[in-house]
């Protein structure tokens, strides 16, 4: 009925007329794309790359709407002229700006939920290589951490801190997770490796959706928030442009361990030994000796000792730092991308080609990755009622790298862990050795032999979102979308000889027989979303809403070959092979299914009510748990719009206060907890009939009822814009309840005879807030600049964890801090004066005895403080009661996190200048590299600064590597930093110069990222990442930006 | 205006999505690679998948892999069958003895594997007993698996008895709301009788050795496992007369001899020349010896063990162990007698072929199987340098002495038992091959004899010929030469030394013929983990307490000087009273320095309340229902 009054009344219209024009900035500028629509109807159109629009049938008596964004939208009469030009003022109060929230959009000013936007001016012309890197520090709470630099690296996501309790990597402890938030690429679920994968400059906008209420309509998989990412597309009515973006990059590693040489190891070795009661035998006086000699000469000859009687045995003497042989000053980075974009007044498309070849570090068979990216979205307009809109993207990546055996470890860590080979020896033995020419089991010599692994993904995406509009107020929505994956790896490691600690002859262990192991992988991803958006003003009262259904399901299936004995390194696959093969799979699934509906209500703009809710089933949880009801609500207020701030409108643009609390499940547990199952046949270490055979074990304990996990999220925020729409502020504060944690269940008797089953017992309560603020504003002189701050921090506590019945301190317990340090407390360093002799002249501590910390003590060693007063340095009985001398040191969590973004632009130049970092954190290193001793490269920083009897006043204890498994006070460090994350200067080149070239805009930038850091972490470290594996990278690029 | 139905017929097609039938179907999404209860339990390989595994919980052998884990509750690590004995009075290893022997444990607070109240492995058996008869085969098929698990559950808690005696008798596999995770302890007899159901539904179903596919249990080790557990319970009730349960020993012990009768010629005692004792041992390939009723193989680069790796380098660092002067002392000399045949401590007349404690003298003219467990210097074990084994080219490593380091022996006697001396099989890592002898027919015939002496008080001549003598004849014995080496009924050797210890340790006299019964036993079966559980079931605790002694250092001592460290002799220095402690007659003492303070000089302690194990806190007071055996309740 309401609708056919609608239909009715688009009837009535009177004579159509055709009305074109120009639109420009107070400036004079064109403004290209500024939509221009027929108030009251879906007739409409977009100002072309100089302006100028046309609109066929308008009717004479109608009213034009012109809107753009960041400028004010203005209404104009058409009273029958055919050309009508306008000026757009700049919308100082930016209130019109529209965020992309699940499956809809919504006016700024009008949330009610925690939601922060970033557009695609954050991640264009940035020297970053994945959009996990540009996003960093970017969005208050959206935490990014990338755990190393290496090109196939994937950054991880988290938003707002600790989201759960689950088991660690190796599966054996329980730990505190910052879980993921859901992603989302223009409707469909992706995870971080997609997002990793993608082409940076394709995004239009990335939507973070915080708190429940936000989140709640994508449910059981938005428990932890939403990160939205909407792709670019075309626009209607504009000529095709085409844009060219080029990216030549350089990469060096931001720090590089500053490890000792190979003389001073030894020097420090023998130091050691008379430091801590041992004698330098004369062996050790001989193998000082040969490592000077070597580093005066450094000839093959000189890079090797005969062991004492021996004439075959013999100890590698060498000097040579593997961070300068095998690492390169600067890695380069090229990224090309072309995009098209245009379209008629129905169709409008967006194709765009990208390509990026990143080199690895290693200047030995260095490590390369090339990414290709296709991308192709086409919306059209069928009929006055059926948009149709299409996309396929394609995105793949192919990364070849030395394969470094497993058992020789990752080769960033080994080169400063193991000096006897990794310094020690040359990578390969000298022309005139016994055995010539062979490689020696130097880490390098392992990169360089010839073992491959290449590596490449495929991950596509088909999409069709056909909508009906069913009405100006109601449109109908399906988006239905097909997402396969592709991966395969091959790896080759051929038999590598090699001489290791003799002449008699080479050995080829861990490469013995050799190798060739292909795998697959593939999988299938459904998704289909079926939505209704409905919205209407009733005078104040606006409504509106979205309901819909969703669907997904997912195939996986793995299927890998190994083979033995390779016949040809040219060619080395599973057939060409002579010894044993292997093979195994294994495959799963899932599925989803939900409906969900969020209601939208306010009056007058001034009062705001949000409900949403979503009932989520999963094939994760049996029959009777499977299904559950998710609900949300929020509310604001904008005061500014109350009848009584009337008088302060002319300096206060919006105050906004909202509130939000939500319930959300998380299925994100294994796939089939609820079903007990055997697991596969496997060999067993028995043997009948002079075979190996297999056997089966029977299926764990399984509790049927395992249901939901489920967060509780309260957020209160405020929203300001003053001063005419130049500073901007937002703040959140929330609290968050993570409620049946699935973890192991309270413990019974043994005879039960396995695993206790995991039940629904853990709870987590996380705290937090965030702080945005923008300042920007426009000179008198031209000069445009603004400034911001986003500033968040979060705590988290384990509120209740079952299983650690006794509150030991190596597992979670109630009450725990994420993060906390448990640790002594420093006393100082030890001196010949803290100690008295015994008869056999060992030294005898005065004082509380520290014998259960280490066994034996010497001057230079650290003293603790007996904090329980016993008289003696203890354990306890290392449990939350008794800590024994222990107490909280500090806390590792990241707090108070921030950025700093500033832009200026003057004329033609563009300045962005990024500093990130983190306000507090506490380190304690347990590497054994920073705190010396034998077996390991050391450092010169701890190296100088370390105690000695004749330097008593140092920094450090004895350089010995002693104090590395004994976490205290006096050695945490500060682990805050102020980090310069981007710098970046861009000049576009004058409209005269460029026209003349028939081109439309050519931008030139130079950028650089990771600068450099303010921190108190020794140089050995990046502060991103304590432990290293590939190490963070400091880039400097240049960018070519052409328009066609 | 014209009503467009299209859009209305599509927007309802798009609806009818948002009203999914509820189509449960689609939510049901079972494992793709895994098997679950609907599929399992139907063919005869799935009942033999689930019973293989149960073979490596319970036939250990050498163990696998890197074969350093530990066997509990006891808690030495590696092969049971090399090192089992360093807990009895059998060996001794280097450093510290464990607490428990020390007679300081105290009860654990958590149950775990370590604490020996470990109830995995029952859960896989009682698995497969629960569910085994769901199979779509015929009902003897069926039995012949059930069989199996039969056989493993008897396995399972006769060494549960041994070590914590009542124990909860469970049926089936338990769930987190079973009652019986609240049970009491099911009393001894009664576990006892369950697990004599057991073995003998195994022995009933379990298909002859010929019937049987290769290497899967039959009806012969079934019926070994009883006379082996038969003997055990009968043997304990009847010296553990605490329990009032001797009257019911004989019952026991008729089952022993029974079992055993049915495997009596059925096997044969293994000879291969000379050293066939030694060479017995240290083979990869154990399917020509005639003896073996029960091993653990392995295969070459599949499924192997690092026990040669460690026992190369033991006997210098792993688990190093030296065999006590207790053991050593009971070898008979090559006469059939004992080393003193007459006299009195103090003034004991030496056989004439003893050659006293010289320079591993004593080693000599004794039971040939004396030097094919404990080696003399150089004999077996030299320095390995280069995969070389060659006394003149690397020379002799004597046996360390010192009670700390690594590496020494403490008592200068290094077992040989066990040891293959092959380089090729030290370089297989962790995947040796040498062959573990689980089940032999030796064990066999010396639980036939005992059970049938303690059954009847006595043992017939032909008894004696068809087991011990058989044995001493295998050995090496030459009977011809030294008739007294054949043990006669009514003609035992008098050994006063060995009766004085009886005398003192236990509180029943055992005569001669039991006396030479048991020594044979600790003779054949030394180093093969036998004598705890020996120890426990003749409620023979008491001889732990036996000093702890090595060799005589007087007779050594010039070896350890410091001055033979070059080619080819090599002993590595040692002081008297600072690294070595040795008693008034200059013998070695183990353990002179103990961290435990009930270890004084040398001297283990005993209590008879560790005959059982302590069961853990956490348990009982999980279980209020649980009490905890005698003597342990405030340790």
């Amino acid at each position: 009925m309401l609708m056919g009054i609608f239909l009715f009344a688009h009837q009535l219209m009177a004579q159509d007329i055709s009305v074109s024009g120009n639109v420009k900035d107070e400036k004079g500028e064109a403004l290209i794309g500024v939509s221009i629509q027929v108030k009251g109807t879906t007739i409409g159109n977009i100002t072309d790359i100089d302006g100028n629009f046309m609109i066929s049938s308008v009717p004479a008596n109608s009213e034009l709407i012109f809107s753009y964004m960041g400028y004010e939208t203005q209404t104009i009469a058409v009273k029958g002229n055919k050309v009508i030009n306008v000026t757009l003022k700049e919308d100082s109060q930016a209130l019109e700006e529209v965020v992309v929230v699940g499956f809809g959009t919504q006016k700024k000013v009008n949330l009610t939920g925690a939601v922060a936007s970033v557009g695609a001016e954050v991640l264009e012309n940035k020297p970053v290589a994945n959009i996990g890197q540009a996003l960093q520090g970017v969005v208050p709470n959206l935490n990014v951490s990338a755990t190393n630099a290496s090109p196939n690296a994937t950054p991880s996501f988290n938003v707002r801190g600790g989201t759960s309790i689950g088991l660690d990597s190796d599966n054996k402890k329980y730990e505190v997770k910052n879980g993921s938030p859901l992603i989302i690429v223009d409707g469909i679920q992706v995870d971080a490796e997609y997002l990793n994968m993608m082409n940076p400059s394709d995004i239009e906008n990335i939507s973070v959706l915080k708190d429940a209420s936000a989140s709640a309509i994508y449910g059981a998989r938005a428990t932890y928030g939403v990160m939205l990412i909407t792709t670019k597309s075309g626009k209607n009515d504009s000529k095709a442009s085409v844009t060219y973006n080029l990216n030549l990059q350089w990469n060096t590693p931001s720090h590089t361990p500053d490890i000792l040489d190979a003389y001073t190891i030894q020097l420090a070795t023998n130091k050691i030994a008379e430091m801590t009661g041992g004698t330098v035998t004369p062996w050790m006086e001989t193998l000082l000796a040969a490592k000077k000699k070597y580093m005066e000469d450094p000839k093959p000859e000189n890079a090797w000792i005969y062991n004492e009687g021996s004439t075959t045995n013999m100890t590698w003497v060498a000097n040579m730092n593997p961070y300068e042989v095998g690492v390169k000053n600067w890695t380069p980075l090229q990224r090309h991308n072309i995009s098209i974009s245009g379209g008629s007044a129905k169709t409008r498309y967006y194709i765009s080609l990208g390509y990026q070849r990143q080199e690895g570090m290693y200047n030995i068979n260095t490590d390369i990755q090339n990414r290709y990216n296709i991308n192709a979205n086409l919306n059209t307009n069928i009929s006055k009622w059926l948009d149709v809109a299409t996309k396929i993207s394609y995105n793949t990546s192919n990364y070849n790298e030395p394969y470094m055996n497993y058992q020789k470890g990752n080769v960033w860590e080994a080169m400063k862990n193991d000096p006897v080979r990794n310094m020690n020896m040359p990578i390969k033995t000298g022309p005139n050795d016994p055995i010539p020419d062979a490689w020696t089991d130097n880490i390098l010599g392992w990169l360089a032999y010839g073992a491959t692994q290449s590596t490449q993904k495929t991950s596509t995406v088909f999409n069709i979102t056909p909508t009906i509009t069913i009405c100006p107020e109601l449109n109908v929505k399906a988006e239905l979308s097909y997402r396969p994956t592709e991966y395969f790896q091959k790896r080759v490691i051929p038999v590598r000889n090699y001489v290791v600690d003799n002449w008699n002859s080479t050995i080829n262990s861990h490469t013995y027989p050799s190798t060739v192991r292909e795998e697959t992988r593939h999988s299938d991803y459904y998704t289909i979303n079926a939505y209704a958006n409905f919205n209407k003003a009733f005078g104040s009262h606006n409504v509106s809403g979205t309901a819909g259904f969703n669907q997904e399901w997912y195939y996986y299936r793995q299927l890998h070959g190994e083979a033995e004995d390779i016949l040809t390194n040219d060619l080395p696959t599973l057939g060409m092979t002579t010894g044993s093969q292997y093979t195994g799979d294994n495959a799963e699934h899932w599925a989803i299914r939900g409906a969900f509906l969020r209601a939208n209500y306010d009056y007058a703009g001034r009062y705001l009510f949000e409900f949403s809710g979503r009932y989520d089933g999963t094939s994760r949880f049996g029959h009777d748990t499977r299904y559950q009801f998710f609900p949300s609500f929020s509310a604001g207020w904008r005061i500014s719009e109350e009848k009584f701030m009337a008088n302060t409108r002319n300096w206060l643009d919006n105050l906004k206060v909202r509130g939000s609390w939500g319930s959300l499940g998380n299925q994100d547990v294994a796939n089939y907890a609820y079903i007990a199952s055997y697991g596969a046949a496997g060999y067993i270490s028995w043997v009948m009939n002079n075979e190996q055979i297999k056997g089966m074990n029977p299926t764990g304990i399984i509790a049927s009822d395992l249901t939901w996990e489920t967060a509780s999220t309260l957020d209160f925020g405020i929203d300001v814009t003053t001063l005419n729409g130049r500073l901007d502020a937002t703040f959140d504060w929330y609290t968050r309840r993570t409620t049946d944690i699935l973890m192991s269940g309270t413990k019974l008797p043994a005879v039960l005879g396995a695993t206790v089953p995991k039940r629904n017992s853990g709870e987590l309560k996380t705290n937090g807030w965030e702080l945005s603020l923008k300042w920007k504003d426009q000179l008198s002189n031209g000069i445009r600049y603004d400034v911001g701050l986003v500033l968040s921090d979060y705590q988290s506590k384990v509120v209740k964890f079952t299983g650690n019945e006794n509150n030991l301190l190596s597992s979670l317990y109630d009450g725990m801090k994420m993060g906390e340090i448990w640790g002594y407390e420093t006393i100082g360093i030890l001196q010949e004066s803290d100690f008295t002799i015994d008869e056999n002249g060992k030294y005898v501590l005065i004082g509380p005895s520290q014998t259960k910390i280490n066994s034996t003590i010497y001057p230079g060693d650290v003293r603790y403080a007996d904090l329980d007063g016993d008289g003696e340095i203890t354990k306890g009985d290392e449990t939350v009661e008794n800590p024994g001398d222990r107490k909280i040191i500090g806390n590792s969590t990241p707090r108070f996190q921030y950025g700093i973004t500033g832009n200026i632009s003057w004329k033609n130049f563009d300045l962005n200048i990024f500093f990130q970092g983190i306000g507090k954190r506490d380190i304690w290193i347990s590497d054994n590299v920073f705190w010396g001793g034998s077996g390991n490269a050391g450092n010169w920083e701890m190296y100088n600064n370390s105690w000695t009897p004749e330097h008593t006043d140092a920094k450090y204890p004895m350089y010995a590597g002693r104090i590395s498994g004994t976490t205290q006070s006096g050695y945490l460090f500060n682990a805050a930093y102020l980090r310069l994350k981007t710098l970046a200067l861009g000049y576009t080149l004058p409209k005269t110069w460029v026209s003349k070239a028939k081109l439309s805009n050519v931008r030139l930038s130079l950028s650089g990222y990771n600068l450099f850091e303010i921190t108190q972490i020794p140089n050995l470290y990046d502060p991103d990442q304590i432990s290293s594996a590939y190490p963070m990278m400091r880039s400097v690029a240049f960018g070519l930006q052409v328009g066609f | 205006m014209k009503f467009n139905f299209k859009k209305y017929i599509l927007a309802l097609g798009i609806a009818s999505v948002l009203l999914p039938s509820c189509n449960d179907d689609f939510m049901e999404r079972y494992p793709l690679d895994e098997i679950t209860d609907e599929s399992f339990w139907k063919s005869e390989t799935d009942l033999k998948m689930m019973l293989n595994s149960l073979y490596p919980l319970y036939i250990i052998g050498h163990q696998s892999g890197w074969s350093n884990s530990k066997n509990y509750p006891i808690g030495y690590t590696g092969s049971p069958l090399m090192y089992g004995d360093i807990y009895s009075d059998n060996c001794v290893k280097t450093g510290n003895e464990f607490s428990s022997l020390a007679g300081e444990l105290i009860v654990p607070t958590g149950s775990g594997e370590s604490t020996g109240w470990y109830w995995w492995n029952l859960r896989k058996v009682n698995f497969f007993l629960t569910h085994y008869d769901k199979a779509e085969l015929s009902q003897d098929k069926k039995n012949a698996y059930a069989g199996e698990a039969y056989f493993f559950k008897a396995w399972e808690y006769y060494k549960k008895v041994l070590y914590f005696g009542d124990v909860p008798w469970i049926t089936r596999d338990l769930n987190v709301d079973s009652e019986e995770l609240y049970a009491p302890r099911t009393p001894r007899a009664e576990v006892m009788d369950s697990v004599l159901m057991c073995i003998n539904k195994a022995v009933n179903w379990l298909p002859e050795k010929a019937d049987q596919e290769t290497d899967r249990l039959n009806k012969d080790q079934a019926n070994f496992l009883k006379a082996r557990i038969c003997l055990f319970e009968g043997t304990f009730r009847k010296y553990h007369t605490e329990l009032g349960l001797q009257e019911t020993a004989n019952k026991w012990l008729e089952e022993a001899v029974k079992a055993s009768e049915a495997l009596l010629g059925k096997y044969s005692l293994y000879k291969n020349g000379d050293e066939t004792y030694w060479k017995m041992f240290a083979v990869t390939d154990l399917s020509d010896n005639p003896e073996v009723i029960l091993a653990r193989n392995y295969l070459e680069n599949k499924v192997g063990h690092a026990a040669q790796r460690y026992y190369n380098q033991n006997n210098s660092s792993y688990q190093s162990m030296g065999a006590t002067r207790s053991l050593i002392d009971e070898y008979l000399c090559l006469d059939g007698r004992p080393i003193y045949t007459g006299g009195s401590e103090g003034n004991y007349e030496k056989n004439s072929n003893f050659l006293g404690y010289g320079k591993w003298t004593e080693l000599e003219n004794r039971d040939p199987r004396l030097t094919q467990t404990i080696c003399r210097p150089g004999e077996h074990v030299t320095i390995y340098k280069g995969g070389i084994v060659d006394k003149d080219l690397n020379g002799i490593t004597y046996p360390g002495l010192s009670y700390t380091g690594s590496g020494p022996t403490v008592t200068g006697y290094r077992v040989i038992k066990h040891w293959m001396g092959d380089v090729v099989e030290e370089d297989r890592l962790y995947n040796g091959i040498q062959a573990a002898i689980e089940f032999r027919y030796a064990e066999l015939l010396l639980n036939y004899a005992e059970a049938k002496y303690e059954l009847n008080g006595t043992l017939s001549q032909s008894d004696i010929d068809l087991t011990i003598n058989a044995l001493r004849e295998r050995a090496g014995f030459d009977f011809s030469k030294y008739p007294t080496a054949k043990l006669t009924v009514g003609q035992e050797p008098a050994d006063p030394r060995l009766d004085k210890i009886y005398a003192e340790k236990l509180d029943y006299t055992v005569n001669p013929l039991l006396r030479e019964i048991r020594r044979e036993r600790r003779i054949e079966l030394a180093i093969e983990n036998h004598r705890y559980e020996d120890l426990m079931r003749w409620k023979a605790g008491k001889l732990l307490t036996v000093p702890l002694r090595g060799m005589n250092f007087n007779a050594v001592k010039d070896l350890y000087d410091g001055t033979h460290t070059d080619k080819p002799e090599i002993a590595v220095k040692v002081e008297l009273n600072k690294t070595v402690f040795v008693d008034d007659e200059g013998f070695l003492i183990c353990y002179p320095k103990s961290p435990y303070q009930n270890t004084i000089k040398g001297t283990l302690p005993w209590d008879d309340y560790r005959y059982y194990w302590p069961i853990p806190k956490e348990e009982l007071i999980m279980n209020p229902n649980l009490v905890q055996n005698k003597g342990w309740e405030n340790k």
